[in-house]
């Protein structure tokens, strides 16, 4: 069950592509204020290198008070620890300028780069949302996105920081004595080389898991949700589903120990590098301060310990920054391919609605994107403005298919699709204004009840008046009344409490969105009857003409009684459409529909 | 008596500092923890500890060191400082391999404990009667638990650093005592001012994310929408974009200006304590200076005194992190204290232990006796129904939307209880049964069944697990619910993963394709008995039909519940059960229900009419 990990390891992106990037991003989604605060905390960088300055005088003082104890040498101590104090205070200063402004920009880099993934995802083609490798990486990369976006800036914040840090120490380290420095440089490396791995490591294992990861949560999720638990409960099977989840678990946690063992034992043997060549440094400068020629302090010893510590610590954060920023020019790439989809174009939307809203399909063939198959072969058929028209046909027959390309959002690989004349690819964004749409599996919003009306018509304002109107010619406004809070009442979980619709009810809503479109001149009904009750149903059924008016009408529906109502019906089979007419005439042809017609009417007739 | 007073009032003055108000809570989470594995946390904490003690040592090494220098650079002997500084070396490897450890600490704890407390919540969840699940509150709280029992893991991670980072300021703290009583003074100082500066802050932290729980909710709703694929259709199509965007950019920007907020107030705390420590570091310097003049100590004390200082900084700064960050856990055990402490009323249902059970009357399969159910006793969703069905009958349950039938359908399953009246099985009332004995006689598909994101294998397997690798019976079932042609039309068969979440060639199946899914599962070893809820809601009229026919010629002899809108089909049965706000209304055979003229009759007309050629619409 679990994927055979044959994942693709993505290259590695650029440092200082995804620096430049981060860069971007900074001045894109910060003002000058949150960045005049960033350079001023960056600046406080410096600061470490004149203390280790500052100490290694204040120690040499120090050591001379212990032969003279004059005041000269008192009032040098003095000095010297004012200095420092001052540097100390200026450190306090900057830092927390340094931690509100990288929490600012943070925020600012995070919302700036969801708005914009918002944007783009609700517009991109749909073709796209189907396929795995595009819905996967979108999870992934909203999921992902507060963490590592975190990580970037302040990994970038960091590389900056510790660069500045580790030159400005290393120079105080060359000055004093350039073997020093190049040794305490020297034995940082093999730390770098591991951090730069791990990280690399990180990244594919946050990759690898993240199927695994959400199997072996998806597993778990069962036990804790009421439609499954029921399930297991009547079908026993808890522990075969507990021994699954365990089974995925210890992979996954396999898998881990594996990586923390060699981070372990590379991390141990770094340690070892560093500290040993710190140690010769030491040694070294002792010798210095052993021979009574180079007039050397004790103060030196403590700067190069002091230069030895921040240095190294420099070196490492300098890599780990670097490590940080590389793993996260990965996810940054992710990000900017998501941008990078094509979006729909809307066009006409904003045009005058076209009197006559015919619709034609001329040769139309289509398959989905990830099958060679043809789901719709050789559809000709023209739907003139004001008909009714009913779509039936079986499972996979192709009818939503039909549907889908209507509203534009597949398009089709041979023919062409019209409305109102023209290309309905250059007049999308026309074509869905001027149509309004009930979906088979339509949108149950946690959101108010009046709300879930308005989202019928986004084109304007709706009045208050105009929501309740259109619950009252759906239907929905009786059980509406009934609820505490009528108009205002939260449907779902997202507020206090909770309030659940039944199928028939939300159906009812679902039409009444569609309703608000009073300008609408096309409506698509897909299985609008499915959740209601017959006489609910039989209701619609016989206000079908009023509540359609002179719009065209296409229903798609599995309720062949209803068809009737039609002015032509469309027999889909096999990707194609085998019958077409109005009742009585496909009656009498005695074809796939009689058939149909007569499976279901049997159980109402003698 | 004096004991108590003095732990209680103990109790009320750290309540007061704010410092610890969830005793219970942490008590149990060790107990917990402890239950689970003790032997790994007592090593871990014990390698924390001395791994905390290291820098006592290294700083003790330092000051020898340099007292060593100014003590010898006249006479020029270095041999005896090198091992001094590959002493000193050593002890920061150790130290600093000592730093791994948290991170590590973290990877196998967590895994361990997580695992552990998942493992007992699953079985915990076994035990809970399924009526109470229809209390969203109660749903969303066990569902919320299942998601954080993971949490212990954080919180004995937590206090192993802590206690580690507890024996590391000991340990400092007693070089301070060694060292100048100033220093101890100092460290005193700012340990208690750090507390309770500290404290507050956790208070508000927490008040915050009660807060904001809810509204996270909510934008993640939103952004979900977006870059989820269930409303990717009517986003567009219905140019819903703007709109939910808009609602998630409100949110975000009132939560960062939260957020923003609760982050100044805790780096407020933390610049409080470094402006205090700046100060404090000037002042142990200059006394440092004074002792050094007076001769009271060497250079290497100056040394020492300084940077055992700054030491103890970092080390209480750490202790009081680990605190704060096992504390913000405690809230979460304190939830899964309470839930798992639950005890349940199980009166009326079938247990969950393996007895050997003989039925009372084996051929009245159901029998209810003025049963009133509802899930809030005082608005019953059932009122006072009466039936049997025998051994072999065939009973369709009609009726509207919300009129019960689904409820009723789990009261005889034994998922629900009786409020009033009685309920039996073969004779016997649900707690005498087994769960084990009562299941193993159903074959059962819901209306809302689960699909599950495994291999089609496992979905019908699910009726009867025990026959997961018997293909025969397997296909067998599938051929009965109309999905053996969609099997073998897939290259893997029934080892095809359904679903593409998880798997990149998983099969996506149609709602239809799902359904006979779902009924395949029901018909797995030809269970004595039925219940089919809304069994062809999704199909086509054809398949829909023969799924009905299907069923039909499926029972033999067995006895079977069907529960469908679509009246057609309730001819079919023996016997006929309608409800209608939650009573029954009418009870007999097709032509007995058309002859009465009421209730099922009207209904059935409602439907039937637009098959019957006279249509009472507009147009015709």
């Amino acid at each position: 069950m679990a994927s055979n990990g044959k994942l693709k390891r993505s290259k590695g992106v650029g440092i200082v592509e995804t620096l430049f990037t981060t860069g971007k991003l900074l001045f894109e989604a910060c003002g000058p204020k949150e960045i005049g605060l960033l350079t001023v905390g960056l600046l406080g960088y410096l600061i470490p290198a004149g203390m280790i300055f500052l100490q290694k005088e204040f120690f040499n003082h120090a050591e001379q008070l212990v032969i003279d104890p004059s005041s000269t040498v008192i009032r040098d101590i003095a000095v010297t620890l004012a200095l420092w104090s001052g540097l100390m205070l200026a450190q306090w200063v900057v830092g927390i300028i340094e931690g509100h402004a990288s929490r600012l920009v943070n925020i600012r880099i995070n919302n700036y780069m969801m708005n914009r993934l918002l944007g783009k995802i609700g517009s991109i083609r749909y073709e796209y949302m189907d396929t795995p490798e595009v819905f996967n990486k979108l999870e992934w990369v909203s999921r992902e996105l507060p963490s590592r976006i975190a990580q970037v800036v302040y990994s970038s914040l960091g590389f900056v920081g510790s660069l500045l840090a580790g030159s400005s120490v290393g120079a105080l380290g060359f000055s004093e004595d350039w073997r020093i420095a190049l040794i305490i440089i020297a034995g940082g490396i093999p730390a770098c080389l591991f951090v730069h791995l791990q990280n690399d490591e990180e990244y594919y294992r946050a990759q690898w898991e993240s199927p695994e990861l959400r199997q072996q949560w998806h597993v778990f999720r069962l036990f804790t949700r009421r439609d499954s638990i029921r399930e297991m409960r009547v079908g026993q099977y808890s522990d075969y589903l507990m021994e699954k989840w365990a089974d995925l678990s210890l992979q996954l946690r396999n898998h881990r120990y594996k990586y923390i063992r060699k981070y372990y034992l590379f991390n141990v043997l770094s340690n070892i590098f560093n500290y040993t060549s710190i140690g010769v440094a030491l040694w070294i400068v002792c010798l210095r301060i052993f021979d009574p020629v180079s007039g050397t302090g004790i103060g030196s010893f403590m700067l190069v310990y002091g230069v030895a510590m921040s240095l190294q610590g420099d070196i490492i954060s300098l890599f780990s920054d670097i490590s940080g920023v590389a793993a996260t020019g990965k996810y940054l790439k992710d990000y900017y391919d998501l941008l990078r989809y094509d979006s729909e174009e809307l066009a006409g939307e904003d045009d005058p609605l076209p009197e006559n809203g015919d619709i034609t399909f001329e040769n139309v063939w289509f398959h989905y994107p990830n099958t060679d198959r043809y789901v719709l072969q050789d559809i000709n058929v023209t739907i003139k403005q004001g008909e009714k028209v009913a779509i039936v046909g079986e499972n996979g027959s192709g009818k939503s298919t039909f549907v889908a390309l209507l509203c534009g959002l597949y398009q089709p690989q041979r023919g062409r699709i019209t409305f109102a004349g023209k290309e309905l690819s250059e007049v999308l964004g026309l074509m869905r204004r001027a149509t309004s749409f009930v979906f088979q599996d339509f949108g149950r919003y946690q959101l108010t009840v009046a709300d879930n009306i308005r989202i019928g018509n986004t084109y304007r304002e709706l009045t208050e008046g105009e929501i309740i109107t259109a619950a009252k010619r759906a239907d929905a406004d009786g059980f509406i009344q009934e609820m505490e809070q009528k108009y205002n009442t939260f449907l779902g979980s997202l507020e206090q409490g909770r309030t659940d619709l039944s199928g028939g009810q939300w159906q009812k809503l679902a039409f009444a969105r569609c309703i608000t479109r009073q300008e609408a001149k096309v409506m698509i009904l897909d299985e609008q009857t499915a959740a209601l009750d017959p006489i609910s149903e039989a209701r619609f059924y016989r206000e079908f003409r009023e509540l359609t008016g002179d719009r065209t009408a296409i229903m798609i529906s599995h309720r062949l009684g209803a068809t009737k109502l039609a002015d032509r019906i469309l027999v889909f089979h096999e990707g194609r459409i085998v019958e077409e007419g109005t009742h009585e005439k496909l009656m009498s042809k005695n074809g796939l529909y009689a058939q149909m017609y007569e499976a279901q009417a049997q159980w109402y007739t003698a | 008596m004096g004991q108590v007073i003095t732990k209680s009032r103990a109790l009320k003055l750290l309540k007061k500092l704010k410092i610890f108000d969830q005793w219970d809570a942490a008590k149990w989470a060790y107990r917990q923890g402890w239950e689970i594995d003790k032997r790994n946390f007592i090593f871990w904490t014990v390698l924390n500890i001395l791994g905390a003690l290291i820098p006592v040592y290294s700083l003790r090494v330092i000051k020898e060191i340099i007292d060593y220098i100014t003590a010898n650079i006249a006479a020029g002997s270095l041999s005896d400082i090198a091992w001094r500084i590959g002493a000193l070396c050593g002890l920061w490897v150790l130290q600093s391999s000592y730093h791994i450890i948290p991170e590590i600490i973290k990877y196998t704890m967590q895994t361990r404990y997580s695992i552990a407390m998942q493992r007992r919540y699953a079985t915990f969840v076994g035990t809970i009667p399924l009526c109470k699940f229809d209390n969203s509150e109660f749903a969303a709280k066990i569902s919320h638990v299942g998601s954080t029992c993971n949490r212990l893991a954080y919180v004995m991670g937590g206090t192993a650093s802590f206690i580690g980072a507890f024996a590391g300021t000991v340990g400092l703290f007693w070089l301070a005592f060694t060292t100048s009583w100033l220093l101890l003074l100092i460290a005193a100082v700012f340990f208690a001012v750090a507390l309770v500066l500290t404290g507050k802050n956790y208070r508000q932290h927490y008040d915050f994310w009660a807060v904001a729980k809810l509204e996270i909710r909510k934008q993640d709703y939103y952004a979900g929408l977006i870059t989820g694929r269930e409303s990717g259709k009517e986003i567009r199509a219905m140019k819903l974009n703007d709109f939910f965007r808009n609602r998630w950019r409100t949110l975000t920007e009132k939560l960062s200006e939260m957020q923003l907020d609760l982050d100044m107030k805790s780096a407020k705390v933390n610049h409080i304590l470094g402006l205090i420590h700046l100060g404090f570091s000037i002042l142990i310097l200059g006394f440092g200076v004074w002792l050094l003049r007076r001769g009271d100590i060497m250079l290497g004390g100056l040394v020492l005194i300084w940077q055992l200082h700054d030491r103890l900084y970092s080390s209480m700064h750490s202790l009081v992190r680990h605190y704060m960050y096992t504390l913000s856990y405690l809230p979460f055990m304190a939830e899964q204290k309470e839930v798992f402490e639950m005890v349940f009323d199980e009166t009326g249902l079938p247990s969950r232990e393996h007895k050997e059970i003989i039925p009372q009357d084996p051929e009245t399969i159901f029998r209810l006796e003025n049963v009133t159910f509802g899930y809030n006793p005082d608005q019953p969703v059932l009122k006072n129904i009466s039936f049997t069905v025998k051994r072999g009958e065939t009973v369709a349950l009609v009726g509207d939307n919300g009129a019960g039938k689904t409820t009723l359908i789990k009261l005889l399953l034994g998922l629900y209880a009786p409020n009033k009246g009685k309920a039996f099985f073969e004779g016997m009332p649900y707690d005498e049964l087994t769960q084990e004995y009562l299941y193993s006689k159903m074959g059962v598909v819901f209306q809302d069944f689960k699909q599950y994101h495994f291999t089609i294998r496992e979905n019908i397997a699910f009726g009867d697990i025990k026959q997961l690798h018997n293909d025969e019976a397997l296909m067998e079932a599938a051929r009965k619910g109309q999905a053996d042609k969609l099997i073998l039309a897939q290259e893997k068969g029934l080892d095809t993963f359904l679903g593409r979440e998880y798997e990149e060639d998983g099969l996506a199946l149609s709602g239809g394709e799902w359904q006979r899914i779902g009924v395949s599962r029901a018909h797995v070893s030809d269970k004595e008995i039925l219940i089919l809820d809304e069994p062809a809601a999704k199909l086509d009229p054809v398949a829909e039909m023969e799924q009905f026919m299907a069923i039909k010629h499926s029972l033999h002899g067995r006895t079977a519940v069907l529960v469908s809108h679509r009246l057609g089909f309730a001819r079919l049965a023996d016997k006929i059960v309608v409800l209608k706000d939650g009573e029954m209304v009418e009870l007999g055979t097709h032509e007995e229900l058309m002859k009465a003229n009421r209730h099922y009759a009207e209904m059935f007309r409602a439907q039937a009419e637009w098959y019957e050629g006279r249509v009472t619409g507009n147009g015709f």
